[in-house]
């Protein structure tokens, strides 16, 4: 069995220790005996969805995300939007899951637009959102998994969502994706996003579990559920987070 | 109210409110010390408060260097303090940690004395001042020196993005109408250059830097001016080397001062400069290559205003290390080095510098998420701890040990080679019973651990005041 990963833009998505992220997966597979390939597809690389099991996204700074703006909407926009209808799975951290929306307004009310994979669009505002995120996935929880998801966000813009996708999680400490309806990132379909950067996976290990399960069932439908692992490590990092008041 | 005070003349109004200003933050001062509490930024923003002009009171007409950047600000500072002492010049310098508006005038409150004499007058002012503040600081103070470090990933929670800071520095240059001191192999800073009208680059010698196999870049990839993919030639470290944008032709500043690294040991670092048809050799007693760096950007900040570089190279040899800036101590019959790190590449410098040493007996990591480290503490995820990770178990402590913790888990370091606690004290004791006598114990913090731990430390091994 392998887990076969399309890292996105890595050398322009790459904020706040994104690369924990294909970490944790690679990491988790691979104390499992699971294979894991990760395939690094930037500007101007073909992106095959049909090659991969899984596909991440990071944030990046404004700098570059103006410059993957035109290969990420024109080349590569109209196989993501299939893709996600597939049902493929797809992880988008902050700056990627505005992408994947509608359009990013900006403050002075000029819009940049997105892949439109997702019915979800961003208003920029002046102040970030910063600080430590606790929120409660039904998700996870309905699966008996640990339903609270832990990270840190630090983003201006202020997502919205339509009505064909679900938060991710309920937000409990923090201010998720507006700081005004508490709910925090989105789902569609097998295409998950959220506002927790960096280290999002590494410290939610049930949540990373739950994405290369999904992700390998797709291809290998008869497989056995995944074996747990010793998660005192992971642990004791959400401890810390949960504890904080 | 003395005249000498400001060689500039005021009008009288300004003159009285700064004064009113300088005897109130004065008077805070000596209150706070009497309650034993330090000085380092009230009395400042109090006297501001009276006086907002009277930071620029203070410094009009005195000859002044400001030093910003990410990494390596207090090591330059105190560098180009040495060799402007060694001159016989007065210098005034702000505590690393004081670098607003506010611990600024703080310092030369507590200098007022001095600046009212006639020595006071020919005083240097060497100030290390906060990236995101830089702008505005400069175009008050207006500095005859800015000295740019270099830009590195840094506090992301607070900036936002390295450009966004580049931009705020390019600002606070274009305002002062300073002379500016770029590090050549840093692609962000040297694009500074086009900001000021006699900018002046430090940077390695060619033959120094490394090709590698890799297209380099690291965090800035991408040219700052037209967005293309820069091609490198060679590589210092991070993103520091021989860059060359092939969209709008922008590339690597030719040195004006170029160094080369002749030997480096974990005590020193030996390097000979060239600046102008002339070169120096000296041993500094700070080692790493980005310490090299550091010097190179003093020296030429310091012949820029005149000082023979034979004079200033020389200087150089007798610099010690600032408070946490690989500085060693003897403890028990072994040795503790503390090596301050706040971002990935610095923790990059720093596993470098531990894989490279001789005499490595035991290691340790802290920590902590308070607003002087940056609350978010994701970064530990960029560092490539998989291709540097010391041997042997690695003791982790500060508040956030756990994340540092799964983080060394997940690079691969198994988990009895693991000693995690947040009881910094009790597994310094154990790490340094590991250590073989003669040996050194590494410690690497980011900035409340190393100032925690160090307080701890300095009765027991009796450690100089931070505070010089
Ligand atoms: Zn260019």
């Amino acid at each position: 069995m392998e887990l076969r990963i399309a890292h996105l833009y890595p050398d322009l998505l790459n904020l706040y220790g994104d690369r924990g992220n294909i970490i944790a997966l690679q990491r988790r597979c691979t104390w499992r005996s699971i294979g894991c390939s990760v395939t690094d597809v930037s500007i101007g690389d073909v992106f095959d969805a049909s090659r991969y099991d899984l596909v991440f996204m990071g944030g990046g700074q404004d700098h570059e995300q103006n410059l993957l703006h035109q290969d990420l909407i024109e080349n590569k926009g109209p196989l993501i939007r299939q893709a996600v209808e597939d049902g493929l799975v797809f992880l988008c951290i902050c700056g990627s899951y505005q992408l994947m929306g509608r359009y990013y307004e900006e403050q002075d009310g000029s819009r940049i637009s997105g892949i439109g994979a997702l019915d979800l669009w961003t208003q920029a505002k002046p102040k970030r959102l910063i600080g430590d995120l606790v929120a409660r996935s039904d998700f996870l929880a309905r699966q008996g998994r640990d339903p609270l998801l832990v990270g840190f966000e630090n983003h201006s813009g202020r997502t919205w969502l339509g009505s064909s996708v679900q938060p991710l999680a309920i937000v409990e400490r923090g201010f998720g994706n507006n700081g005004e309806d508490h709910g925090e990132g989105a789902i569609y379909k097998n295409t998950y996003c959220t506002y927790a950067h960096g280290s999002f996976l590494p410290k939610n290990p049930e949540m990373t579990d739950y994405l290369i399960e999904t992700a390998l069932k797709r291809r290998y439908p008869d497989m056995e559920p995944l074996k747990k692992l010793d998660n005192s490590y992971e642990n004791n990092a959400r401890k810390y987070l949960l504890s904080c008041k | 109210m003395r005249a000498t005070v400001f060689i500039q003349p005021m009008k009288p109004w300004r003159r009285l409110r700064s004064g009113a200003a300088i005897l109130a933050g004065r008077l805070t001062s000596r209150l706070l010390r009497l309650v034993g509490r330090a000085a380092t930024a009230l009395p400042g923003k109090l006297a501001l408060t009276l006086a907002p002009g009277l930071l620029a009171d203070l410094t009009a007409g005195r000859q002044v260097f400001l030093v910003t950047g990410t990494n390596g600000k207090t090591t330059t500072v105190r560098m180009l303090c040495r060799i402007l002492e060694d001159q016989g010049r007065a210098v005034i310098t702000n505590p690393s940690g004081a670098n607003l508006d506010s611990g600024l005038t703080t310092t030369l409150l507590a200098h007022v004395p001095l600046l009212r004499q006639k020595a006071g007058r020919q005083a240097a002012l060497v100030f290390e001042i906060d990236e995101a503040f830089f702008g505005k600081l400069a175009a008050t103070i207006k500095p005859a020196f800015c000295l740019v470090t270099n830009f590195f990933r840094d506090q992301l929670d607070r900036f936002g993005e390295l450009k966004h800071t580049r931009d705020l520095i390019a600002k606070g240059l274009r305002e002062s109408q300073a002379q500016a001191i770029l590090c050549a192999d840093d692609s962000l800073c040297a694009s500074l250059g086009r900001e000021s009208r006699q900018a002046v680059y430090f940077g390695l010698a060619e033959g120094q830097l490394r090709q590698t196999p890799d297209q380099g870049g690291g965090e800035s990839p991408f040219c700052v001016f037209c967005g293309s993919r820069y091609q490198y030639s060679g590589v210092a470290y991070g993103h520091l080397g021989l860059f060359r944008c092939p969209g709008c032709g922008f590339e690597r500043p030719e040195p004006d001062l170029s160094f080369q690294s002749l030997a480096l040991t974990e005590r020193s670092v030996e390097v000979r400069f060239a600046f102008g048809g002339q070169a120096a050799e000296t041993t500094i007693p700070v080692p790493g290559l980005h310490n090299a760096y550091n010097a190179a950007g003093a020296l030429l900040a310091a012949v820029r205003a005149g000082i023979p570089l034979a004079d200033a190279a020389a200087s150089l040899s007798k610099t010690q290390a600032a408070f946490g800036r690989m500085e060693r101590f003897a403890a028990d019959g072994k040795e503790v080095c503390l090596i301050l790190v706040k971002n990935p590449v610095g923790m990059e410098r720093a596993l470098d510098f531990v894989a490279r040493a001789n005499d490595v007996g035991a290691v340790m990591m802290l920590l902590n998420a308070n607003d002087p480290d940056g609350r978010d503490v994701s970064w530990i995820w960029d560092v490539r701890f998989e291709e540097a990770m010391p041997a042997g178990p690695i003791g982790v402590s500060g508040v956030r040990c756990a994340d540092l913790a799964l983080r060394l888990r997940y690079a691969g370091k198994p988990s009895d080679e693991l000693w995690v606690s947040p009881e910094h004290l009790a597994l310094f004791d154990r790490c340094l019973a590991l250590c073989p006598q003669g040996r050194c114990l590494y410690i690497l913090p980011n900035y409340t651990p190393l100032l925690a731990l160090r307080a701890d430390l300095a009765p027991r091994y009796q450690l100089p005041e931070i505070w010089r």
